[in-house]
């Protein structure tokens, strides 16, 4: 699922399957478990234990997952230029872990196939994708559905999964404004938000 | 010249200090002396009075004792730890035998030059901001640069887009005010320049979501706050070419052109100049601006500080899609030429560390020179017009492209030093790439716009060294390398020189370093406990010259250690200050 605009259709379809483990995550528990004391342990000084970023960006939220895109783009950054003091000198076991337990940490659920560091797989795990399907399946498990508070409290757990619906796929719907959660504040949008952008898939470099 | 005071201010100022009394442990300085505009246009040598030490943003001192003979015999005279962490780019001012040091988080302590005893500290109580605003949290840690002085006062921009006015003498507030809304997103990272009652400021946070549409340098009256005018740098109605420049996309849906380095001003011609960074988002395809050069992103502003009219502005680099800001120092410099003085800008405007040359009465290119490696710019016409390399603009989302310099730099804030005994400009660089490649990404409050998904900083091809101090000759016709000085790691602070024919700077391996201004040779090198930050100055007090360096913890560092894994960066982050002086003879 490599193009972008397939991503998002997949985080749309995703949505449907939700509770569905078999595509879950694209990381086991156990890596996302060692990730974590890996990550507090290297990078929670600057990061911040909540990944909300104190000295450093967070690793956080929708944007940062849309950003990153997929799996192979925060383990291809992380594992040449992270932490500072050991720049790529923790080895890719601890790399995937830490990438793991990030995903898990921004919404998306373990499974059983684990992370590997294998270019294909990392680049077909789409992060914007896995955590808003695990944000989706979390708001099902307690339809106790997020309000605007518990949307603030709780920033991990972002409802990144309704702005997928709008997105390339088909024409854009015209309804851009119900693409921003009603629980966040709406903020303007690129002047290309909705449009039908063309994609290339990853990791082609001129 | 003495800014008046508010009566009611006066009362509320007269009220706190009785209640404050001793317990508060804040000291006062006695019979401080007031800041003129006359000594701004001539600080005194003994001094550093602004962000570069003068208006012309030189970085240059006139002091000498410290000097190619003397500079080996340096010693501690003192050090102190920084209030607040964060990422450290302070410029220590000192003014009548106090220094002034601003601190991430908005913090400004005032402390004996000579002694280095606390006399008062000044904690911003800053607005509260939602947990998952990271992008904009993390503005508060990554303060750019200065405060200001003027009159008995301390002018401080803060992290939540006020203006806070101090009392030198004792750090009490004397008036603030909310300049732009904090919960759009706005905060200060940069101090104000005084310009004849006039603070000059220029926001940040222009490329977080709910800023759309507005990025300004403002005026403000340094007695009463009341705004005197704003320059929107990304929607100027008077200018139709701007507006067109933008190829459609309207004002909100505009972000970025933020003026993040403290401009210069020449009070012959009340010229303010300032650089303006990027495009947001960062590429054209998310921007929808097709093959506009959105304006006034990655250019020189010049603005009457009259009346905050734009006299003429230069593009740096247009049509940018790669996240190249173009904001840095814009240096004004005087040369005679066959008996007429010469007025030129001198800058490393953007990243991609190209040197510029302009005349600054009309705007006029008159010459670049390249220092790092980079592949975005391909020439520059004899009238000035930039052409970059389109093979480098991502048609697709997701397209992947090498881009040298980086994100991080080439150039970053890390300041540049004009020396007029050398007739050199002193830049600190850093040889980097990145692949860079646009995401379709939609804004949330409080995090930025950039819609871009950036690789590791990694050293270009064939390069093994990150660090260059490159020493550029400058004439109203020309730039030369005059020496290049390469490090293996990077170049971490903004760099001072002085009339002793030293360029003092240092690195990411923690040694602040002196070069030899005219050969490029290192005299005096001293390790200290974090990566050299912030800006180096000088002051002199009873006949003892100092020399100010700062430490601390450095994105830029941090952004490419892994071109030099041999000199691991320490994981503390030990925001300070040190200050040295020669023995006494
Ligand atoms: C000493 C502080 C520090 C530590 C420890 C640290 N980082 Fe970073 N990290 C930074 C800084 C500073 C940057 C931003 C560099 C820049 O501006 O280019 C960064 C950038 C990043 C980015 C890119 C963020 C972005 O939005 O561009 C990621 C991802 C990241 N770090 C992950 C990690 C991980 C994972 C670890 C632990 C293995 C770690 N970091 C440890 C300071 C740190």
């Amino acid at each position: 699922m490599p193009l972008k605009s397939i991503s998002l259709a997949f985080a749309t379809a995703f949505v449907a399957l939700a509770g569905s483990s078999a595509q879950a995550g694209g990381f086991t528990a156990e890596q996302a478990a060692a990730g974590e004391t890996a990550y507090n342990a290297n990078c929670a000084q600057c990061h911040g234990r909540q990944l909300e970023g104190t000295e450093a960006p967070a690793l956080v939220g929708p944007d940062v997952m849309q950003n990153w895109d997929t799996a192979a783009g925060l383990f291809d950054f992380i594992r040449v230029a992270m932490p500072p003091s050991a720049p790529g000198q923790l080895g890719d076991e601890t790399y995937l872990n830490i990438v793991a337990y990030i995903m898990k940490f921004n919404g998306a659920e373990p499974g059983d196939k684990p992370l590997t560091n294998d270019p294909a797989l990392l680049a077909s795990i789409s992060l914007p994708a896995e955590t808003a399907a695990g944000a989706s399946s979390a708001a099902a498990a307690a339809p106790a559905e997020a309000t605007p508070e518990a949307a603030e409290a709780a920033p991990a757990v972002p409802q990144a999964f309704t702005w997928g619906k709008q997105l390339p796929g088909g024409p854009a719907p015209g309804a851009q404004g119900a693409a921003a959660t009603p629980a966040a504040p709406t903020v303007p949008q690129a002047f290309t938000w909705g449009k039908q952008l063309p994609t290339v898939q990853p990791a082609t470099t001129k | 010249m003495k800014i008046e005071l508010l009566k009611s201010m006066m009362v509320a100022t007269t009220a706190l200090a009785l209640i404050a009394g001793p317990a508060f442990a804040q000291n006062v300085k006695e019979n401080y002396v007031p800041v003129t505009d006359e000594m701004l246009k001539n600080p005194p040598p003994e001094e550093w009075l602004m962000f570069r030490g003068n208006y012309a943003n030189q970085g240059y001192s006139q002091l000498d004792k410290i000097n190619k003979d003397t500079v080996g015999k340096l010693q501690l005279a003192w050090a102190w730890p920084m209030a607040e962490a964060g990422i450290q780019e302070t410029a220590p001012l000192v003014h009548d035998g106090v220094m002034f040091l601003q601190t991430n988080n908005s913090i400004v302590e005032a402390l004996d030059a000579k002694t280095g005893d606390l006399i008062w500290t000044y904690r911003h109580v800053l607005t509260e901001l939602p947990a998952s605003w990271s992008y904009q949290l993390n503005q508060a840690r990554r303060q750019k640069n200065s405060i200001a002085l003027y009159g008995d006062k301390v002018i401080l921009t803060t992290a939540d887009a006020k203006i806070v006015v101090l009392n030198a003498a004792d750090g009490k507030v004397v008036w603030e005010k909310q300049v732009l809304d904090v919960l759009k997103g706005y905060s200060y990272t940069v101090g104000p320049v005084m310009a004849e009652g006039k603070i000059i400021s220029a926001i940040s946070g222009c490329s977080i979501a709910g800023t759309a549409g507005g990025c300004f340098i403002m005026a403000h009256d340094a007695n009463t706050g009341e705004e005197l005018w704003r320059f929107n740098t990304i929607d100027d109605p008077e200018n139709p070419k701007q507006g067109e420049s933008w190829g459609g996309v309207p004002p909100e849906n505009r972000w970025g052109g933020t003026p993040w380095t403290t401009g210069s001003y020449d009070p012959a011609t009340k010229t303010t100049f300032w650089g303006i960074g990027m495009p947001g988002p960062y590429s054209e395809l998310i921007r929808g601006s097709g093959d506009g050069s959105v304006l006034y992103t990655n250019s020189t502003l010049a603005l009457d500080t009259e009346t905050g009219k734009l006299k003429w502005y230069y593009q740096h680099l247009p049509r940018d899609n790669w996240d190249l800001d173009s904001p840095f120092e814009r240096i004004l410099v005087d040369q005679e030429v066959d008996g007429k003085t010469q007025h030129l800008l001198v800058t490393a405007a953007g990243k991609n560390g190209i040197v510029f040359a302009l005349d600054r009465d009309t705007g006029k290119y008159l010459w670049h020179k390249e220092t790092v490696k980079q592949n975005v710019v391909t020439g520059i016409d004899a009238d000035g017009t930039v052409h970059i390399n389109t093979d480098l603009i991502p048609q697709a989302v997701g397209e992947e492209d090498l881009i040298c310099a980086s994100v991080s730099g080439g150039k970053l804030w890390m300041t540049g030093s004009y020396s007029p005994l050398t007739k050199a400009y002193y830049v600190p660089l850093t040889e980097a790439c990145n692949t860079v490649a646009p995401t379709q990404t939609e804004f949330t409050a409080g995090n930025a716009v950039g819609a871009t998904k950036f690789g590791p900083r990694v050293l270009p091809e064939g390069i093994t060294d990150a660090g260059l101090l490159d020493a550029v000759d400058i004439n109203p016709t020309q730039g030369d390398h005059k020496w290049q000085y390469r490090s293996r790691p990077s170049m971490t602070s903004s760099v001072l020189a002085t009339a002793g024919g030293l360029v003092f700077g240092g690195d990411a391996a923690r040694n602040i370093n002196a070069w030899d201004q005219e050969t490029g040779e290192v005299v005096w090198s001293q390790r200290l406990n974090a990566p050299i930050g912030g800006y180096p100055s000088t002051y002199e007090i009873d006949g003892e010259q100092y020399l100010v360096v700062p430490t601390g913890y450095s994105n830029a560092a941090s952004s490419i250690s892994s071109a030099f894994p041999e000199i691991p960066l320490p994981t503390g982050s030990g925001n300070s200050i040190f200050v040295f002086k020669l023995p006494k003879s």
